[in-house]
């Protein structure tokens, strides 16, 4: 279990930031991708790339929904990019789609 | 859930990675669980990660993870030693309401997408699910798991629990000359499993369920349909489908290989020998006929043809075998080679080889790779009818020097040679080579000893007149060490000759030098010192200021002829005694014992005088002769006579003939046997 099984990246998108993750978000790495969301810029739109995440679990539901809480209390907005799969199983069965937009792509997210 | 069947057991640690090593481990499932997977990997995640972070059994408690199946459901059990769960409040199952409160959401979850689950408390804490699942299913996918399994190389036969065969590939009906329909329906151990004892075997009889070598690949003896047993790999694997066991051979025929491997290993057992047998290889003759077995050692295995070339003294290439796996083809390559024999200064193969020592690898011959090597279109017309698709040639080589070179030739298209086989032939030659070349130094060193002896020994008898003379000598051993016998015979004046015979202790170099000094230092002194008895000590005089650590026995006798008639002057020194067999039949020791030679200061020796008569016989021997392995004295004197008065060649070859009779073992010690008659008409 050396190597890290969570890599955040952050990127400026169309004036938006743009959060990439990739790997696993559970008990064991939901606090380091918590620490990673709270270093994002502190304006603007901010999208969620969970395309990459191979698997999450509800540790992971609560980060987002409490990140999405918190934009919302500056009038920001929060994204989810997730295809099909795990992870979109995870977003309706926790029933956090119907709380935070979630797009199937980068693209149709970014012109919402 | 009933015939549940148990997947999954693990013992996870309390640790924050355990849900991901569940995970893991259920993610091995899909095949069975199909599309539920996801749900199921989910729900894992959740109840195990609850385990771990909520539960207040002690840390190192490891947390039980079971999976079943049975009956289209998928049952996860996930126990902990923890208690005092109370369950989950309805508030924790209503999602939406709290999404961003950890604590209850996962199981609340896990309720949605179950279709059944519980938590028993009565030992620890379990958490448990069922959820339907089905075998993921492609449309496709049957289909294209049909054809690979007809186009494996390997044998696949599948069975259920009883061994009944159920399905039988394409290539298991080629190995083991049965059709699908023949062995559909049949027992699996009666088809491919030897009636008798055979290796391996057992482990593939007996009930499959209970098998332990599940998983191993393993090697073993199976049968043929006609009955022939063959060296096979199998690996036996085990698979479920609705609640039935089915067993999987995987069969590859390790009959090639084997015998492929059994040849190098014959080939590489011969060479070893021959390093060792510098005796077997005494001659060059023996040289030609130890490589003309090694070429054909190498083929049919290894090469269509395989060739030996060896470098002759005068530079010249010469072939010593050609062996075609065809032995019909042998002449008509040997035509074709002889046809355009190697030029020592070609730039290319067998001679490039000898010449530079490199061993060259030819994985593709093609026809511009000949003429660019041929020297006209005569050669490149035959060395395309040589049929060489690939080669290898490797020099012979011993001691820094290459000795030839042994080729490897595969004349079918589909065949070619790599760098293994160029080890191979590489190893062929550096074993060869040393082979030869201890032949060679034998031969060598017989061929030193051969002229060395006849140097020791006076190459003809002289004429005495009116007396024959015969002599015998047999060495003991191969001939390859000068023998320690001798002797000799010469003129001193008119009316006399000494004889002499005499047997120096030991064998090879040391011993030729003393037996030459002995030789001629009795020659020498024999003019001036008429007595026998002196010149033997003024011989044993010189062996000792010689400082020779050997000391030689030796007979002396001088023959003297007058008018009166013939006489004989016998000196002994640590020799046996030689024989006057007279006409009649009597047999009588001549000489007194006397001390060997080159051990003692002051020898005693005396001589005596015989008087000799026509038709005598005087026999001169060695202990080679008479002793405890060879003719006891009174069989020897009963031999002599019986052939009184006879010729001096006859009584030396009976004598002979009744020594190598007495050890039909070979000769323990050298023979030498000289006789003398009188062949006065007085």
């Amino acid at each position: 279990m050396g190597e890290p099984r969570l890599n955040v990246t952050t990127s400026d998108h169309l004036g938006s930031t743009l959060v990439h993750v990739e790997g696993e978000i559970d008990l064991a790495t939901a606090p380091q991708f918590e620490r990673e969301l709270q270093r994002t810029g502190p304006a603007g739109e901010l999208i969620i790339d969970l395309s990459g995440v191979a698997f999450m679990d509800s540790t992971a539901v609560g980060v987002l929904a409490r990140k999405s809480k918190q934009l919302a209390d500056d009038d920001r907005r929060l994204i989810l990019v997730s295809a099909a799969g795990a992870v979109r199983r995870v977003l309706e069965v926790s029933g956090l789609d119907k709380v935070i937009p979630v797009y199937a792509d980068l693209e149709s997210a970014a012109r919402a | 859930m009933e015939d549940a069947r148990l997947l999954i057991w693990l013992q996870l640690p309390r640790e924050d990675t355990a849900a991901s090593e569940a995970r893991r481990a259920v993610n091995g499932l899909r095949h069975l669980v199909g599309d539920a997977t996801d749900d199921v990997l989910v729900a894992v995640s959740e109840v195990v990660s609850n385990a771990v972070r909520h539960s207040n059994a002690a840390a190192d408690d490891r947390v039980d993870f079971k999976v079943l199946e049975g009956g289209g459901r998928v049952r996860v059990e996930v126990r902990d030693g923890g208690t005092g769960f109370s369950g989950p409040s309805a508030a924790a199952l209503d999602l939406e309401r709290d999404l961003d409160r950890d604590s209850g959401r996962g199981l609340g979850m896990v309720a949605r997408m179950a279709d059944d689950w519980g938590i028993d408390t009565a030992d620890g804490t379990t958490v448990w699910f069922e959820l339907s699942c089905g075998p993921a299913v492609d449309p496709w996918r049957t289909e294209l798991t049909q054809a690979l399994v007809d186009s494996a190389l390997e044998a696949l036969v599948t069975v259920d629990a009883d061994g009944t065969v159920l399905d039988w590939n394409d290539a298991a009906a080629a190995m083991f000359g049965l059709t699908r329909d023949e062995a559909t329906g049949r027992s699996v151990a009666d088809l491919i499993v030897p009636t008798e004892a055979a290796a391996g075997s057992h482990r593939l009889r007996g009930d499959l369920r209970t098998n332990v070598d599940i998983g191993q690949s393993m090697e073993v003896t199976l049968v043929r349909s006609d009955g022939s047993p063959f060296p096979a790999q199998v690996r036996l694997s085990r698979s479920a489908h609705s609640a039935r066991d089915f067993f999987h051979f995987s069969i590859l025929d390790l009959s090639d290989q084997k015998r492929s491997e059994e040849a190098s290993a014959q080939m590489l057992a011969y060479l070893a020998y021959l390093a060792d047998a510098s005796e077997v290889l005494a001659s060059s003759l023996d040289v030609d006929r130890t490589l003309r077995r090694l070429a054909r050692l190498v083929v049919p295995t290894h090469a269509d043809w395989c060739t030996v070339n060896l470098l002759e003294h005068d530079g010249t290439i010469r072939r010593v075998a050609a062996e075609h796996a065809d032995p019909a083809r042998a002449a008509e390559l040997a035509r074709l080679l002889d046809a355009h024999p190697n030029e020592p200064d070609s730039s290319s193969g067998v001679a490039q080889v000898i010449r530079t020592g490199e061993a060259q690898l030819y994985a593709e011959v093609t026809d511009a790779l000949l003429a660019e090597t041929a020297n006209d279109p005569e050669y490149f017309e035959i060395t395309r009818q040589l049929q060489i698709r690939s080669c290898v040639i490797a020099p012979l080589e011993a001691r820094g020097r290459v000795l030839g070179s042994i080729s490897f030739v595969y004349t079918e298209q589909d065949k070619t040679y790599d760098s293994a086989d160029l080890a191979l032939a590489q190893d062929l030659g550096r074993r060869a080579g040393l082979a030869i070349d201890n032949a060679r130094l034998y031969e060598q060193r017989d061929n030193i000893a051969m002229t060395l002896q006849r140097s020791l020994l006076p190459p003809y008898l002289p004429e005495v007149p009116d007396f024959d003379l015969a002599a015998h000598y047999a060495p003991a051993g191969t001939g390859n060490e000068v023998g320690g016998d001798f002797y000799d015979v010469f003129e001193v004046s008119a009316t006399e000759w000494n004889l002499v015979i005499g047997d120096v202790e030991g064998k090879g170099p040391a011993a030729a030098a003393l037996i030459g000094l002995a030789r001629h230092t009795l020659r020498a002194v024999a003019f001036d010192h008429p007595s026998p008895a002196e010149a033997l000590r003024i011989l044993n005089q010189v062996l000792i200021s010689n400082a020779s650590e050997l000391c030689c026995t030796v007979a002396l006798c001088r023959l003297r002829v007058d008018e009166d008639g013939a006489s004989a002057t016998v000196a002994r020194a640590g020799h046996p005694a030689p024989l006057m067999v007279r006409r009649g039949g009597a047999v009588e020791p001549l000489g007194a014992d006397g001390t060997l030679l080159g051990a003692f200061a002051e020898p005693r020796i005396s001589e005596s005088v015989t008087a000799v008569y026509p038709g005598d016989n005087l026999v001169m021997f060695t202990d080679g002769v008479l002793g405890m392995r060879t003719l006891a004295d009174n069989r020897l004197r009963a031999i002599l006579s019986e052939l009184a008065g006879k010729a001096p060649k006859e009584i030396a070859d009976e004598v002979a003939a009744a020594v190598h009779q007495a050890q039909p073992g070979g000769l323990a010690d050298d023979v030498a046997i000289l006789v003398v008659r009188d062949a006065h008409v007085r």
